[in-house]
């Protein structure tokens, strides 16, 4: 593992929190929660989102991923 | 540049008719054998000897005990399940008896046929292989009635899987298998328009521990979660299998490199609430697995809607095959292994447990009743006369009374409905 810091519950909370929020029961939604779980998995371990994740979900991954600072 | 050298890689059908194949790379030291190892002599003389009774049956007492715990909720949901469910295991348990409606074209193989069907209908994995008899139980040897099995397995909802352990959850686990039920009968229905025969075994009355038979066909490889994980949704899925004539063709067992993958994963080991899984494999009944500690798991399954940490945590369910394997190769570590993403889950009434922290319960939480409901009144009646000495004569007639009831219990279904 790196050292970066990783999405601790509360991060996790709020994102799925918005993509419930803003998705359930929408077709999309499934897949914009599978995407997220990934895209969380892949900034938790320092490598870079893939580029076939929704923008969506790498819009809430900015807004809600803990702060290096 | 990689980190790890690939062995092999195996290409598999999309998730679902929409999706586009997947190639899963297996890094050199993960490769061991397609399927799983076995001693094949060990597997028959187990089956020849002490053929494997079904849980249903062996652990009567304790499956009668899980209503005593659930919530309000979780019983009444269970029992609205077992009513729409009954039609379901009725239909398939006489299933093998209705005659084909259509005509053989002699000689010719339906197994692509059959499988698009399923495919169709939405059953997201799909093989062909013999119907194994080693693994069937004791109470349903007689009752299989052909030597192929199609093994079948029904994505279980993503979104609400990952809610493990909730009612949310359980609506997704017996919703899974309500759907894939009825979906059984119309592809034995198809199949015998093809001019076969179709036995369905239904996912809630098990004529055999299916989990073997999967492997067999290509499906995915045993977890140490002791579950099978196969490509797409790993062990988010409900089983079933339907035997039959028709002329098919087996597939072939893959080795996805999950042997090794588990041992080193080991996430759900570690994150077990009730601490029943096990890091070292061992040979049961002629197969190297990890074995799980049912005493340590059925009271925490029971009391917490199901529980099922051990799918929830487990990254192939959660990410998918692909992804958990490209990573690995990329980096030689476990997508999200080590964080709250992966390994966070909430316990009712107890509150969350991230990476590290796993809740704790009494003894006394561990006590629950053993065997056949029958054995149980015997180790009650015994436990009296040990504590006490002797019994009374209305004791004695009690228990009599009981055992009477017990034995009088009649049913052609293991499910117990």
């Amino acid at each position: 593992m790196t050292s970066r810091k990783t999405f601790l519950k509360e991060n996790i909370d709020g994102l799925f929190g918005e993509l419930n929020t803003g998705y359930k029961g929408m077709p999309e939604s499934e897949q914009l929660h599978r995407d997220a779980h990934l895209a969380i998995a892949y900034h938790d371990s320092g490598r870079p989102i893939p580029e076939s994740i929704d923008p969506r979900v790498i819009e809430l991954i900015s807004k809600y991923g803990p702060k290096d600072t | 540049m990689t980190l790890k050298e690939i062995h092999h890689t195996v290409k598999r059908p999309g998730r679902t008719q929409d999706h586009d194949p997947v190639e899963i790379p297996v890094a050199e030291e993960l490769a061991t054998v397609p399927g799983i190892v076995k001693k094949d002599n060990d597997v028959a003389w187990y089956s020849r000897n002490y053929p494997i009774v079904s849980q249903n049956v062996e652990k009567a007492a304790d499956r009668e005990w899980t209503w005593t715990v659930y919530t309000g909720e979780m019983y009444e949901y269970r029992k609205h399940h077992d009513e729409v469910n009954k039609p379901l295991v009725e239909a398939a348990y006489v299933s093998g008896n209705i005659l084909p409606t259509g005509n053989v074209e002699a000689g010719r193989d339906v197994t692509e046929e059959i499988r698009q069907k399923a495919r169709d209908l939405g059953f997201g994995e799909v093989g062909f292989t013999k119907y194994d008899r080693k693994y069937a139980y004791k109470s349903k040897k007689a009752w299989v009635k052909y030597e192929h099995a199609i093994c079948l397995a029904l994505e279980q909802d993503y979104w609400q899987t990952q809610t493990i352990p909730s009612m949310e959850a359980e609506f997704a686990h017996f919703g899974t298998y309500e759907e894939e039920g009825a979906m059984a009968l119309d592809l034995a229905d198809f199949i015998r328009e093809l001019g076969y025969s179709a036995q369905v075994h239904s996912p809630n009355d098990n004529s055999a521990a299916y989990i073997p038979m999967f492997v067999e066909a290509g499906l995915g490889q045993l977890g140490a979660n002791g579950q099978l994980l196969s490509p797409h949704f790993g062990n988010r899925s409900r089983l079933l299998i339907i035997s039959t004539d028709a002329i098919v063709t087996y597939d072939e067992p893959v080795d996805y490199g999950i042997h090794k993958f588990c041992e080193m994963c080991q996430v759900c080991v570690n994150r077990c609430p009730g601490r029943a899984l096990v890091k070292e494999k061992v040979f049961w009944r002629g197969v190297e697995k990890h074995k799980l500690m049912y005493d340590r798991c059925r009271p925490v399954m029971a009391t917490y809607e199901g529980c099922g940490v051990c799918m929830l945590v487990c990254p192939v369910q959660r990410y998918g095959m692909a992804p958990v394997m490209e990573h690995f190769v990329e980096t030689g570590e476990v997508l999200g292994k080590g964080t709250d993403n992966l390994e966070g889950y909430e316990i009712r009434g107890k509150g969350y447990y991230g990476p590290g922290k796993l809740p704790s319960f009494s003894r006394e939480f561990f006590e629950i009743p053993h065997g056949t409901k029958d054995e149980w009144l015997f180790t009650q009646f015994k436990q009296k006369i040990e504590e006490k000495g002797k019994v009374t004569e209305e004791e004695k007639q009690e228990f009599v009374k009981e055992l009477g009831e017990i034995l009088s219990e009649e049913s052609i279904f293991d499910a117990g409905l």
